[in-house]
């Protein structure tokens, strides 16, 4: 008895839209860094966690789910020390992301996001894509969404999962009050800094040959600008728009600007805007010369 | 016709690949013949869309190659390329090229799963692709260009880097295809063996012009017969004698070795009654049969002329 035939037959469909077409390159892109040799890729992408596990702990803590006996209200000494521990101000869901989390965010795009593009060159692999129903701007933005998923979800989803753990967690309202005037602002922050950043590393593995070399030109642009950046505010006597060169930094000053955070240092966010404006627009007319079908021919 | 050229010319840079190509490729299997950098893939990725032609015209069923998106779901396209994604066994490949050309999920892995057992990988399909061997890379290339049961197949050099039976084996799924699927395709090979085996029509390309198109039967059927005749004891000119029984031209071939050209209608029983002319008596007679092989050289002779 046949249960299954798998005999060719002649086939009728009705073709799906442009978006779903891409879907299938962009989930094969999240799911690359759990296909790392020897379970690599996971155990670093759990470790990606541990700055917004650590602040999941803090409120289990804070909201008594864990009792410390003593007759100091400890919790509040803690908090009153150091206000960035308390889960209804800003600094509670920012700071593990943009103080705390630089090497989350080299390891997300060394891994996966310099590397998308360049990987399928040296396999030949645009050809499969780009004689296919799919544009190679398509294929661009399938990869980029692929990418913006899996930092997304460190970036982006944890730190909403903290807060709303601890909006659950909370015996009355007022943590709710006192966070959503500055969350919604906070998460718009946070989806431009992962979609910029998850857009030039994509971007800059369309310029390589390989994956290896994407991942290393990337990590010396990155590294080079922040050192760059660094050097120059000293040089300029404490001008710290100089650090703007440095998209991390750049797309850090941001966030903050956009979530109402009022700056630790002199810094003007124009400048932010401006070198990643300029960078941004450099990477796309680039893209422009590395995305034509007849790149597949090179 | 399922593919027509008009005048196409392709450029890369100062060099032209093709010239002011004109063809018509009938359905079933046809083979574009023509050495290596004659311009054959050039011509493929030009109706793929991956090249835009310099000047003229291509049609593919009722499609322009500009409009990539309804006419790569007719296409199938095997490159020549040791072409795969990185990470991926042979399903996830087929299965992901099939969404890619618009299938939805389900019928892309019913469907993955339906090539890889027609190319016959059924066994090694949820096995890594970096590690199939070179024959096993061209089938799962042929699976991925049927995912989406295409009309038309592009085969960029099917057999490179087969070994005979991967070769046969290949070259038994095209003509399978062809004959038993209704596949209409171009079979692009430098190799003519592969291009006899399974094509009833040719395009002869060389030095990006075509030089000679048709079916297979027309460029090789003689105007003239030609037979290799051995001959021995002959008292008088065997040459004179053949001549006087209406051949075309005799070149001596050895000692006692004729070719002998004769017209169509003229049959081989003149070549024994001429040697009964010149007292001599036949040892072997062969008739000369124009292969492929001979209408590639000949046009390419008339076309470096």
């Amino acid at each position: 008895m046949v249960i299954h035939g798998v005999r060719y037959r002649p086939l009728d469909y009705q073709p799906t839209s442009r978006w779903r077409r891409g879907w299938p390159i962009a989930w094969n892109e999240f799911r690359s860094m759990f296909k790392m040799r020897w379970g690599m890729g996971i155990f670093l992408f759990i470790l990606c966690f541990v700055p917004s596990l650590i602040s999941l702990g803090w409120q289990f803590i804070y909201h008594g789910a864990y009792q410390i006996d003593s007759d100091v209200p400890w919790i509040e000494v803690v908090v009153g020390r150091t206000p960035r521990l308390n889960p209804a101000s800003i600094s509670f869901y920012l700071d593990p992301i943009l103080r705390e989390s630089f090497w989350v965010f080299m390891v997300l795009t060394t891994l996966v996001s310099c590397r998308a593009v360049a990987k399928d060159r040296p396999t030949d692999a645009l050809e499969i894509y780009w004689t296919r129903g799919i544009s190679p701007w398509g294929y661009f933005l399938a990869k980029w969404a692929g990418s913006f998923l899996l930092m997304g979800t460190v970036f982006i989803a944890a730190p909403l999962v903290v807060w709303l753990v601890g909006v659950a967690m909370a015996s009355d309202w007022t943590q709710l009050e006192d966070s959503l005037w500055f969350m919604p602002r906070v998460m718009v922050g946070l989806i431009f800094m992962t979609a910029v950043l998850t857009y030039a590393a994509v971007a800059f593995s369309a310029f390589s040959r390989t994956p290896n070399r994407s991942s290393l030109i990337w990590a010396f642009f990155i590294l080079g600008t922040a050192a760059a950046g660094r050097v120059l505010s000293r040089v300029f006597r404490g001008e710290y728009s100089w650090k703007a060169i440095d998209p991390w930094d750049s797309s850090k000053r941001l966030v903050e600007w956009f979530a109402g955070v009022s700056p630790w240092e002199d810094y003007d966010p124009t400048a932010a805007f401006v070198c990643l404006g300029v960078t941004l627009a450099l990477l796309t007319i680039g893209l422009y010369r590395r995305l034509r079908h007849v790149e597949v021919i090179a | 016709m399922f593919v027509t050229l008009e005048n196409l010319t392709i450029r890369y840079g100062s060099i032209t690949a093709v010239d002011q190509a004109s063809a018509e490729f009938p359905s079933g299997a046809v083979g574009l013949l023509g050495r290596n950098g004659a311009g054959k893939s050039s011509i493929l990725r030009a109706l793929l869309g991956l090249v835009l032609p310099h000047a003229g015209e291509m049609k593919i069923l009722d499609f322009s190659p500009s409009d990539f998106e309804e006419s790569r779901r007719h296409i199938g396209y095997m490159s020549e390329k040791d072409g795969y994604i990185a990470g991926l066994n042979g399903f996830e490949m087929v299965a992901l090229a099939g969404e890619i050309t618009g299938l939805p999920r389900r019928d892309a892995a019913r469907r993955a799963h339906e090539v890889l057992y027609l190319v016959g990988l059924e066994e090694q399909r949820y096995r890594e692709i970096a590690g199939y061997s070179a024959g096993m890379r061209q089938k799962v290339k042929l699976g991925t260009a049927l995912v989406h049961d295409p009309d038309i197949l592009f085969l960029d050099e099917p057999t490179n880097g087969l070994d005979p039976k991967g070769r046969k084996e290949m070259l038994g799924l095209i003509d399978f295809l062809a004959k038993d699927l209704g596949k209409s395709i171009i079979l692009s090979s430098h190799i003519l063996a592969d291009v006899e085996r399974v094509c009833h029509s040719v395009v002869l390309l060389e030095k990006g012009s075509v030089v000679a198109a048709g079916p297979l039967s027309e460029l090789t059927r003689h105007e003239v017969r030609v037979f290799v005749v051995d001959i021995a004891g002959a008292t008088t000119s065997p040459i004179e004698a053949f001549e006087r029984h209406g051949a075309l031209n005799i070149e001596p071939s050895g000692a006692d070795r004729y070719r002998v050209t004769l017209p169509e209608d003229v049959g081989a029983s003149s070549l024994f009654a001429a040697a009964v002319d010149c007292g001599a008596m036949v040892h072997r007679l062969v008739e000369h049969k124009r292969s492929l092989e001979d209408v590639f050289l000949g046009a390419v002779k008339e076309g470096i002329a």
